[in-house]
């Protein structure tokens, strides 16, 4: 599962990500420059296990939405992102439903 | 459409970019297998490739100081990118190699970097769209001194995924897909205090 099981496809660990998983908005940081690309700020603050679909990042309000895999997400790093003031936590699920 | 295969079973050395520090300061390459080319004349849907880089390479000086080596045959873009690298001192600049599958010109592609800057998380996947740049996945893990693998692949639904030695370090979907131009493979050394040593490199690209 997630990001350290080799057998599972991409599309199917992606889907796993989405089925059980945090969905969270945060921070688009950068400037786009070869220096400084444009990132969201769990990138730099949290080792966690992330998907990001591009069509999730607002370049004009400088947010970014992104799943954090719960599977392959340290514990301790996921509960830092749950209880981090400045990520809003968009929805959680668990075997596909949300909780 | 034929199928075009090119596979590697045996040694070979890859070097020679030692001697100009001004442009790579001290990219060492180690021993790599030699590359044997083979055609299979089996029809299928799509052309399929492994490039291995060895002396033989000729590497295209730019007027920025960096190397690149093109790959031209084919827009390739779905695959596998693979490099092992050992960072045997880091530097403060931007020293970086790439992996740019597929690339429109100068200000719209995709890459994988692996950095040989201190503090920098290497590797990482970054979009360059309408001179843009956007990181779409990155380790996590700050360049050290050790010997490391780097690989990532895409699918053809536009799904990304890159791994450190050997362990996957996330997923992205991405629908921007530049014109197919050109892929290549560039050193790009900014200051030269960094210094890599690319031990393996090879790709096996899909033609859609």
């Amino acid at each position: 599962m997630g990001g350290d099981d080799k057998r599972m496809k991409l599309g199917e660990k992606i889907k796993d990500t989405k089925q059980n998983g945090l969905y969270i908005e945060c921070k688009l940081l950068g400037d786009g420059s070869d220096e400084n690309p444009f990132h969201p700020e769990v990138f730099e603050t949290y080792k966690g296990y992330y998907h990001l679909d591009s069509r999730d990042i607002d370049y004009t309000n400088k947010k970014v939405k992104i799943w954090v895999a719960k599977k392959s997400t340290p514990t301790a790093e996921l509960n830092k992102i749950k209880n981090d003031s400045k990520i809003t936590k968009i929805k959680e699920t668990n075997n596909g439903s949300v909780v | 459409m034929a199928m075009f295969v090119q596979t590697i079973t045996a040694a070979q050395v890859l070097a020679g970019l030692t001697t100009d520090t001004t442009k790579w300061a001290g990219a060492n390459i180690a021993n790599l297998d030699q590359a044997i080319s083979t055609t299979d004349t089996n029809l299928t849907t799509d052309i399929k490739k492994t490039i291995y880089l060895d002396t033989t390479t000729t590497w295209d000086e730019n007027a920025d100081g960096s190397l690149t080596y093109r790959i031209n045959q084919y827009p390739f873009f779905n695959g596998t990118y693979y490099m092992k690298t050992e960072c045997t001192s880091t530097g403060s600049s931007g020293d970086n190699v790439q992996f740019k599958p597929l690339a429109e010109d100068a200000n719209n592609y995709i890459i994988m970097s692996v950095r040989g800057d201190n503090g920098q998380d290497s590797p990482r996947v970054i979009k360059k769209q309408a001179a843009a740049n956007t990181t779409l996945l990155t380790s996590g893990v700050t360049t050290d001194t050790s010997e490391h693998e780097h690989k990532f692949t895409r699918d053809g639904m536009g799904n990304f995924e890159l791994f450190l030695d050997g362990v996957s370090k996330g997923t992205c979907n991405e629908e921007f897909t530049p014109v197919g131009n050109y892929a290549e493979i560039a050193l790009v050394a900014s200051a030269g205090n960094s210094v890599f040593d690319i031990k393996e490199i090879w790709a096996e690209m899909i033609k859609e």
